[in-house]
């Protein structure tokens, strides 16, 4: 017993300097903001008024969230399946032992690398309405006339689209990749003995074996794109222009938060709503994506 | 095992100690007269200590500025620890107005910052800025009279003083001197009015090489306020609320939706620039209407462009533009008040300004400086510092910053057409009072 007690106590202690940062970090900023949700706060005053679900109640009304959430939603809707579709058709053929593989992986690599504020300032350089992509799409006469990608209402998101699957696609490739090498290469050979042809592989084999990757990639990529903040915060100076294109969820709540006067606690209930929608969706694609069935 | 506990003790005090630290925020009572009166003691009206806080340090809260201020600031604080031996140790906030909140909040903020005209209500507001009447009134040799009083206004409330302004800046006109030769016309074409704009793009247009637009524009409430307030309606009701849509506050923008849809006018991004000074230095544009910032980086970054510069054309045979003040303030709860001050007495006073102004080319917010330096005679910055005479400042009550971000989003739809600029304006007041009404009362 006494043994058992010290070794607990021994344990505790080399946890110790990991719990305090998630609790300073973590658990008490996550606490203090399900409190603030529940108020009505300017905390640079120092004023407090405790408001009920009053905050949720105005959240549910709120014209601009239900622009935001639609927004959003059809961002993740497009973005997670194009860059998981991508990694893995990537991650495939890199896998296939083409020539100059670790090249063309670090290649691929280096976008994931940037940094998304100075991706984003390179798409609106391309796409520009005097930029190269207009320039090309023009010169070969597929354009009439250039398009302003940027500040178009309907062009703004897309083109925050496309750059996000760009960008994040390489870092679900490793991932895959990674994956790719736990696949048993007896499997294949067996198949191939069967007369099995490459895109039978593909679908019988690679894809199921790589389900709990996949899971993964999808969570990762559900959550990164519900939280969809800078690129959006750069292409419209913070504003979620033009006309509420480029308004997330995420922006919505930075303004709130910092740009208007004493709604940190509303900021905080569309925070917490945040985290539970996120949640939820991630345990359907979960669900939908059926890991345990395989084994 | 000892040293287990010891460890998880040290480990415990410093989670009670940062939870103590996060706890001061929660304690807003800072009182103005309490603090003016502590002041009334210790500083001496009659003979002014200036090493009274000798060996002392001041924190100051700032942005980085322009390469120019950030090779100046350095002399600025060195002449000013020479007179008084206090050292200035600065902290430079990359998202400045949350940075500064933040330390606000937690209770470290900075002795003194800079505070943006805009949100300088907002902060007042709050309680967070010092009351500094009673050091002016301590320093004989202040002279507040000396300021350009609209630039004194936008920190004072109801005649006190709340932040110093330490330089502004204007709206101007830039004109590429090359390209409007090109198109066939002389500096001295540029109309004198705003209402003959629009034709004189056009004709600019015509003239101009097919990749080269006539003229630029920062599309945003900080550039258009005036234009909305011409006709002498504020944008801002008496209980907070926008007006943008009412007789004679759509006349003047119409002209610029007009001339943009056109093709006469663009935006930096439009353009694929980061912002105006960069298309106007590439030769893009051949017109711009910028502060006198763009003047410092034009000359360091494209030193070969011939361009010049004039007052904005008149509205209503008025004349107008924007200013952009930035104020030192006072933390109200520094316990460095007297240092502080020191300071402010110094960057705010004849010489420091005139240190900035010569390096950093920004326009000082004394007369006196900006006499001494004959910033009238210098051509290029003399429109620059005319405006000051007219100028709007860039403030509107506390619900500006909620009104200047719903504007950035509808207004582009007036721009492309989607929406005409009536039907623009009625949805950012819409969108704007709605959220107004909920979340301000």
């Amino acid at each position: 017993m006494k043994a058992r007690t010290r070794e607990g106590i021994q344990g505790y202690s080399f946890m110790i300097p990991a719990l305090i940062i998630i609790a300073v970090f973590t658990i008490v900023p996550i606490g203090y903001a399900i409190y603030l949700s529940f108020t009505r706060v300017n905390l640079l005053a120092g004023t407090f008024e405790w408001v009920g679900f009053g905050n949720y109640e105005i959240a549910f009304s709120d014209p601009r969230l239900r622009i935001a959430l639609r927004n959003t939603v059809r961002y993740a809707v497009f973005v997670v399946p194009a860059q998981t579709f991508l990694a893995l058709v990537m991650a495939t053929v890199l896998n296939s032992g083409v020539k100059f593989e670790r090249t063309f992986r670090t290649i691929f690599f280096l976008p994931t690398l940037t940094s998304s504020a100075a991706l984003t300032m390179i798409f609106m350089f391309l796409f520009a309405v005097n930029g190269p992509v207009n320039g090309f799409l023009v010169e070969w006469g597929l354009l009439a006339a250039p398009i302003n990608f940027v500040e178009d209402v309907n062009f703004a998101l897309n083109t925050i689209m496309v750059m996000n699957v760009w960008s994040t696609a390489p870092l679900f490739m490793t991932i895959y990749l990674a994956g790719l090498q736990d696949v048993d290469k007896t499997l294949y050979e067996a198949a191939a003995i069967d007369g099995a042809n490459a895109w039978k592989k593909f679908t019988k084999i690679t894809i199921p074996n790589l389900v709990p990757v996949t899971n993964y990639v999808l969570l990762m990529g559900i959550i990164g794109t519900f939280q969809i903040f800078d690129q959006a915060f750069i292409i419209s100076g913070g504003s979620g222009g033009p006309m509420n294109a480029t308004l997330t969820v995420s922006l919505l709540i930075y303004q709130f938060a910092f740009q208007v006067r004493g709604t940190m606690g509303y900021a905080s209930a569309l925070a917490i709503l945040l985290a539970i929608l996120i949640f939820v969706v991630s345990m359907i694609a979960k669900r939908l994506n059926k890991e345990e069935s395989l084994y | 095992m000892k040293k287990f506990l010891r460890l998880s003790l040290f480990a415990m005090l410093m989670l009670v100690v940062l939870v103590a630290c996060g706890n001061d925020d929660a304690d807003p009572t800072t009182d103005d007269e309490d603090d003016a009166t502590e002041v009334a003691d210790n500083g001496e009206a009659a003979d002014f200590d200036w090493r009274a806080y000798e060996g002392e340090t001041v924190t100051v809260g700032i942005w980085g500025g322009s390469d120019a201020e950030v090779a100046t600031r350095p002399e600025l604080f060195e002449a000013f620890y020479e007179l008084t031996g206090i050292t200035v140790e600065e902290r430079i906030y990359a998202d400045f107005l949350i940075n500064l909140q933040a330390e606000l909040i937690g209770g470290i903020a900075p002795d003194l910052f800079y505070v943006d005209s805009n949100v300088f209500p907002m902060l007042h507001a709050d309680g967070v800025l010092e009351n500094l009447d009673g050091f002016i009134a301590d320093t004989p040799d202040f002279n507040q009279d000396d300021f350009y009083t609209p630039l004194l206004n936008a920190f004072s409330v109801d005649g006190a003083v709340y932040g110093i302004p330490k330089d502004f800046s204007t709206l101007g006109l830039f004109y590429n001197v090359d390209l409007l030769a090109e198109a066939g016309f002389t500096p001295e074409d540029i109309p004198d009015t705003m209402a003959e704009m629009p034709a004189f793009l056009a004709e600019l247009a015509e003239g101009l090489p097919a990749d080269v637009t006539a003229g630029v524009i920062q599309a945003g409430l900080a550039r258009h306020l005036f234009v909305y307030e011409a006709a002498g309606t504020p944008i801002m009701d008496a209980d907070g609320f926008a007006v943008l849509d009412q007789e004679g506050q759509l006349d003047y923008m119409q002209l610029l939706v007009d001339s943009y849809q056109a093709g006469h006018l663009a935006t930096p991004a439009g353009l694929g620039d980061g912002w105006s000074g960069d298309s106007f230095g590439l030769e893009n544009v051949a017109l711009m209407i910028e502060g006198n910032w763009a003047v410092g980086h034009l000359n360091l970054q494209f030193p070969d462009v011939n361009w010049g510069t004039r007052e904005l054309p008149t509205i209503n045979g008025n004349q107008g533009s924007m200013a952009f003040t930035v104020s030192w303030s006072m933390n109200a709860a520094s316990d460095n008040q007297g240092a502080a001050w020191l300071f402010m007495h110094f960057v705010n006073g004849v010489e420091g300004q005139e240190i900035m102004a010569t390096g950093a080319s920004l326009l000082p917010s004394r007369v006196s400086v900006a006499e001494e330096m004959d910033i009238a005679g210098d051509p290029i910055l003399a429109p620059f510092q005319a405006a000051a005479a007219y100028a709007t400042p860039w403030q509107s009550g506390i619900n500006l910053p909620i009104v200047y971000s719903t504007y950035g989003n509808y207004f582009p739809g007036a721009l492309s057409g989607d929406l005409t600029l009536l039907e623009a304006v009625q949805r950012i007041m819409e969108a704007a009072n709605n959220e107004i009404e909920t979340h301000m009362q």
